[in-house]
């Protein structure tokens, strides 16, 4: 290969049907790029350290089974033992499915593209990826400010719990939760702990970063005018100490 | 601000002291609990998980000595402070109380002042020992906060929120706009993580779109370019 040749991008895809993989192959030499196809995980996997790729584009079902996220998830986890191969994730898939999606994100993916996608749409998107910010600033459409009556939304994410006490919640994660944010608290433990179904309203009222962990911790107190979700925490708590002493 | 309302438990084989205690630990704010006996007093200690008890050592069924060392039995009452009521002015009595694990001793008669006293001070010390449970395993769960949707194209979105989003992960928003699009996952991904906070506290946040369906794309486009 050519040395100008080696500096064209790469991208391989993996995906049990033969057809599709022709017809991105197609598509994306069409754009100029280097493309390479794979429809088991081994010859994936074997394309992948020959070739470095710059994007993999992985089909969620694979075989009939949900291979794709096993497959996600070994390439994030070789590209956490060498930052030169860490390529660009994109799941292309037939599934709307909200948790499905959230664990591909969670696993290492960059990006969920649905099926069917047209050419024009496909090309768009793997453009972005070879682009510059600059380049990728240029062509982003206008952000245009939303009305009032739409502005007002509920924002979900995940974060760590690590303590229940009487007052309230440890959390730990990524994001800073800043003091006198109110949140709502979703899951079976808080289900558990407080005897009441979620959400449950607590209210951020210290913050700090773990330099250790590198996360950021925070303690959200319960509505202590909530007797009731107070005295059952305190059980809770009190019936986990039992537990944990038999 | 809004504090825990403290619960006591008072133990007593008396009716007219759990009466007289009872007035003065409403008078003072407490939340009262009552019982006459070692068995009821366990039960309901178990069942209320009182921050502070009061016992006397005469009771129904058995003596506060009892009460005290079935106590140390029990996991999830083992570590609740215990003030000692007795009209037994005995040295014995005090040291093998405290030896149970009472925290400390009143003697009957005894005015509301000194009973309050005795009781913000046990609370006191107990205070740096408050109920907790540390998961040995941290657990996963999911947040939600209000947030501003502040402007919208058909690729990103930005958002105003009390919280500095960096986390990779999937973020859902739930608007009555994206349901009006279809676009039922409301699934989003930081694009670009905040930086400096705005004024009031506030960070704003642009995010991109996931797994959103081309129709989505289009309705979304068509919405926006009548915005400013």
């Amino acid at each position: 290969m050519k040395q100008s040749e080696k500096q064209i991008p790469l991208v391989l895809t993996i995906d049990d049907d033969e057809d599709i993989n022709k017809l991105i192959e197609h598509r994306i030499k069409a754009m100029g790029f280097h493309c390479a196809t794979s429809t088991t995980p081994e010859e994936f996997f074997k394309k992948f350290d020959e070739k470095t790729p710059k994007l993999c584009i992985v089909d969620m079902h694979l075989q009939k089974e949900v291979q794709g996220l096993a497959v996600i998830e070994e390439i994030s986890k070789r590209s956490k033992l060498s930052a030169d191969i860490k390529p660009y994730i994109v799941v292309l898939s037939s599934l709307e499915d909200q948790k499905l999606i959230s664990y591909a994100i969670e696993l290492g993916a960059d990006d969920y593209w649905l099926k069917p996608l047209n050419r024009f749409y496909f090309q768009d998107r793997i453009a972005k990826y070879f682009q510059t910010p600059v380049q990728n600033e240029k062509n982003e459409p206008y952000l245009r400010s939303v009305p009032d009556e739409y502005q007002a939304v509920k924002v979900g994410f995940f974060g760590d719990l690590t303590e229940i006490n009487e007052f309230g919640v440890k959390l730990s994660g990524p994001d800073l939760l800043t003091k006198g944010c109110f949140l709502y608290l979703f899951g079976d433990e808080i289900e558990k702990a407080t005897g009441k179904k979620p959400p449950v309203s607590v209210s951020v009222t210290s913050n700090w970063l773990d330099t250790e962990s590198g996360q950021f911790c925070a303690m959200a107190e319960f509505d202590f005018l909530d007797e009731d979700l107070i005295n059952n925490v305190r059980l809770w708590i009190s019936a986990q100490k039992e537990k944990k002493s038999f | 601000m809004a504090h825990i309302r403290t619960n006591i438990l008072v133990i007593d084989d008396d009716a007219e002291i759990r009466i007289i205690v009872r007035k003065i630990l409403e008078g003072a704010g407490y939340g009262f609990f009552e019982a006459d006996g070692v068995e009821s007093g366990l039960v309901a200690a178990q069942k209320n998980a009182p921050h502070l008890i009061l016992l006397d050592l005469i009771l129904m069924d058995s003596d506060g000595f009892t009460f005290l060392d079935r106590k140390r039995e029990i996991p999830s009452i083992q570590s609740t402070p215990v003030i000692v009521l007795s009209g037994k002015k005995d040295v014995q009595a005090v040291y093998k109380a405290v030896s149970l694990g009472a925290s400390s001793y009143l003697v009957k008669p005894f005015t509301s002042l000194s009973l309050l006293q005795k009781i913000r001070k046990a609370l006191l010390e107990r205070s740096s020992s408050h109920l907790s449970y540390v998961f040995p395993i941290k657990r996963k769960i999911s947040l939600q906060t209000n947030a501003v949707l502040t402007k919208m194209s058909q690729e990103y979105v930005c958002i105003e929120l009390p919280i500095k989003l960096n986390t990779m992960e999937a973020v859902q928003i739930d608007s009555p706009l994206f349901r009006k699009v279809n676009f039922s996952t409301g699934t989003f991904k930081v694009a670009v993580p905040p930086r400096m906070p705005l004024s009031g506290g506030q960070y704003e946040i642009k995010l991109k779109y996931i797994g959103i369906r081309e129709a989505v794309v289009e309705k979304i486009s068509q919405l926006v370019r009548f915005w400013k």
